[in-house]
């Protein structure tokens, strides 16, 4: 039990915290009363953007510009197929900071991560130019299978097939598959895709299964513990196939105390998962929100970019199954996912829509 | 400034209210309260306006007059149909009327807390807001189940649970206030229950004439979870003579459909949170809303969850005003600067 004293403490920080809240909802959110944290924040964004600046001069100098990386070994990814004639991606600062450079520490950065409607991104500028898109397993590895035989790896495809296509409507932006076709691609083998390609982002496309539930779920992950057993069983599921060592594991732990990219990966889930949702929601009354959720991916933790697992609906249930095998529906799919990437984005101007 | 904040406060009307799916209910400083269910209908012509004699309707004489009027429930889902400006302008209605339900006295400012479902206050906050501010002098959004905890100083290692008609919220306290990362939202709630009822009926009495509003007024009575204390009978009527019908089952099996989602919920916030006060959260779980009125249910949450560990679920004493009083609470204990800031 909590003694009073105690209790009005929590009481009066609630207070304020909603009292903030809601300023900033009616375009007043720069009437804070609390100077010491305006302050700190102030600092933290200083310190965050000095790390930013001496991480891209570092990487300017130490890697080169694309060209100079090392070959891709080409037993490897003779199974990707990235767009032809696509051209070199510019250097750019990159939106993940280094650890080791930046000093960036998870739990000192945790203010920025608790502002939700709050964009490193776009505080400082950073361009997108270059998603990865990645449809989940293939080739031997087909996923879930829905209780008529469609199985995950087609529809992950189809969907990212699409998706690809209409993104690319938009201009200054390079738009990748780690797979384009039905072949067998291990986890590791994403990651090093998206990481020499130097994506800006990276969003991974999944089907659920929940067996026994008469509904259908959404939900998006980001990287980020989970003490869940289900998310983890789902984890584990999505995570076989990796093929890095624990040396190669530790190294990527490491990789944890970057802010800005869990903080980015954060919002775009928020805003793919709203727009799944609310869009196939309007017409479907039995799938659920299940929102955007952390979980320990090996994909998600590997890319050096901000990322994100979309389990898009789910192949357990047999309406969903039907609908799946519709190209409308997958069109549909890949529709809302555009939405929600467009919308973390913000782009402005439209398409050019005679391109679809 | 103390002396000041207390004159202020004392010149001041402060009203919580629960904006609900199904109901909405309203508490004010003076220790009024009132609760509306939430339907708001417009005479769909000038010969209903003409014998209905009122331009809008409100909670069940809404309902009552149904067919003649265009009839909204603002919040169904827990979120406002988006693009709707009919739902925007039918939360602006029900607000005005509860308000006028306390009689306030003119001129005094009115500062309100308005608690919405989890889902809705992620959503339409700002819709919410602006739906509100024509009628009061400032206004705050908090979302349901936080005001339920604040009502009773659930503030830190408890789960609240808000079992709404169109979602059930799920709240953990752990001494902040909640973000969307403590707070998840299903829709197997009221509504749910009502369609697995309107369906099991269907099966059973084919014959009978009965319809979704029957069926919730069947379930509002006689809801329970586990054993049955005794048949439940009910007139519907057949052929248009009224007959009774014997729907214990039917009552228990669809009440009990809301559980295992619920479950797995429940199980998976609590796994989700640190350890170290997973049995803190476990023991100090408590259910709002009108689904808590669910006879059984909470010895049913504890039954099946008793694998997890010890485990408390409590029912809060009044769900029908739990949350307008929690908004209540707020409203008055917000530090007068807050509101003169909020007030634009």
């Amino acid at each position: 039990m909590l003694s009073g004293w105690t209790t009005q403490r929590i009481k009066n920080r609630m207070l304020q915290d909603i009292y903030e809240d809601n300023m900033r909802l009616i375009g007043l959110g720069k009437k804070k009363i609390r100077p010491k944290t305006r302050r700190g924040f102030f600092l933290k964004t200083v310190v965050l953007f000095l790390a930013l600046f001496s991480f891209s001069v570092y990487k300017n100098q130490h890697l080169g510009d694309y060209h100079t990386l090392p070959a891709l070994p080409l037993t490897r990814y003779m199974t990707i197929q990235p767009q032809n004639n696509l051209p070199a991606p510019p250097q750019k600062i990159p939106l993940a900071a280094n650890p080791e450079t930046a000093n960036g520490n998870y739990s000192e950065y945790q203010p920025f991560l608790s502002q939700d409607d709050f964009s490193l991104r776009t505080i400082f500028g950073l361009k997108v130019r270059t998603i990865v898109i990645d449809p989940g397993h293939g080739g031997e590895d087909p996923g879930t299978t829905g209780h008529f035989g469609t199985q995950e790896k087609d529809i992950t495809l189809d969907v990212a097939k699409r998706l690809q296509q209409r993104l690319s409507r938009y201009a200054g932006y390079h738009i990748l598959l780690t797979r384009n076709e039905d072949v067998t691609l291990s986890l590791d083998a994403r990651i090093d895709f998206a990481n020499n390609f130097n994506a800006d982002l990276f969003v991974s496309i999944h089907v659920n299964n929940i067996p026994n539930k008469p509904y259908s779920i959404i939900e998006t992950y980001y990287f980020g513990p989970n003490a869940d057993r289900n998310v983890l069983s789902l984890a584990e599921k999505e995570n076989s196939g990796a093929q890095y060592s624990m040396n190669d594991f530790r190294t990527m732990v490491q990789k944890i105390g970057n802010t800005l990219k869990y903080q980015e990966a954060k919002i775009l889930a928020r805003s793919i998962q709203d727009s799944l949702f609310d869009n196939i929601h309007r017409d479907n009354d039995n799938i659920y929100n299940y929102g955007v959720k952390t979980a320990p991916f090996i994909v998600l933790l590997g890319v050096d970019m901000p990322s994100v697992l979309t389990e898009v609906t789910c192949l357990s249930n047999l309406e969903e199954e039907k609908k799946l095998n519709s190209e409308l529906y997958r069109e549909d799919i890949a529709r809302y996912m555009e939405e929600g990437i467009i919308q973390y984005l913000q782009i402005k101007n439209n398409p050019d829509k005679s391109e679809v | 400034m103390e002396q000041q904040d207390a004159q202020t406060k004392k010149n001041s009307l402060f009203v919580g209210i629960d904006l609900g799916t199904s109901s909405s209910a309203i508490v004010d400083s003076n220790r009024k309260k009132h609760w509306v269910e939430s339907y708001i209908g417009w005479p769909k012509d000038f010969i209903a306006a003409k014998v209905l004699r009122k331009s809008v309707l409100f909670g069940s004489e809404a309902l009552k007059n149904r067919l003649s009027l265009d009839i909204f429930r603002p919040l169904e889902h827990g979120v406002l149909k988006e693009g709707s400006s009919k739902e925007a302008e039918s939360v602006k209605e029900l607000i005005r009327h509860l308000i006028s339900l306390i009689k306030p006295e003119k001129d005094v400012p009115i500062y309100a807390v308005v608690g919405v479902p989890a889902e809705s206050f992620k959503v339409n906050k700002k819709a919410i807001i602006s739906a509100v501010a024509d009628h009061v002098t400032s206004v705050i959004v908090v979302s349901e189940p936080f005001a339920v905890a604040y009502a009773m100083d659930l503030l830190n290692n408890a789960m609240i649970i808000d079992i709404g008609a169109g979602t059930v919220d799920f709240c953990i306290m752990h001494g902040t206030l909640p973000t969307e990362d403590d707070q998840r939202t299903i829709l197997t709630a009221g509504d749910y229950i009502d369609n697995q009822l309107f369906k099991l009926l269907t099966e059973k009495y084919p014959n009978s004439t009965f319809n979704v509003n029957m069926v919730r007024l069947f379930k509002e009575q006689n809801s329970f979870v586990g054993n049955a204390k005794g048949q439940v009978k009910v007139q519907i009527p057949v052929a248009g003579k009224l007959v009774e019908h014997e729907i214990s089952d039917e009552i228990r099996r669809a009440c009990e459909t809301i559980i295992p989602p619920m479950v797995e919920v429940i199980s998976e916030m609590i796994a989700k949170f640190d350890p170290e006060f997973q049995s803190l959260i476990r023991s100090n779980i408590v259910l709002a809303g009108g689904g808590s009125q669910i006879r059984g249910l909470g010895e049913a949450l504890k039954t099946v969850l008793k694998d997890f560990g010890p485990i408390q679920v409590k029912t809060v004493d009044d769900p029908m005003f739990a949350g307008a009083a929690g908004a209540m609470k707020l409203a008055q204990e917000m530090p007068s600067q807050y509101w003169e800031k909020l007030t634009v």
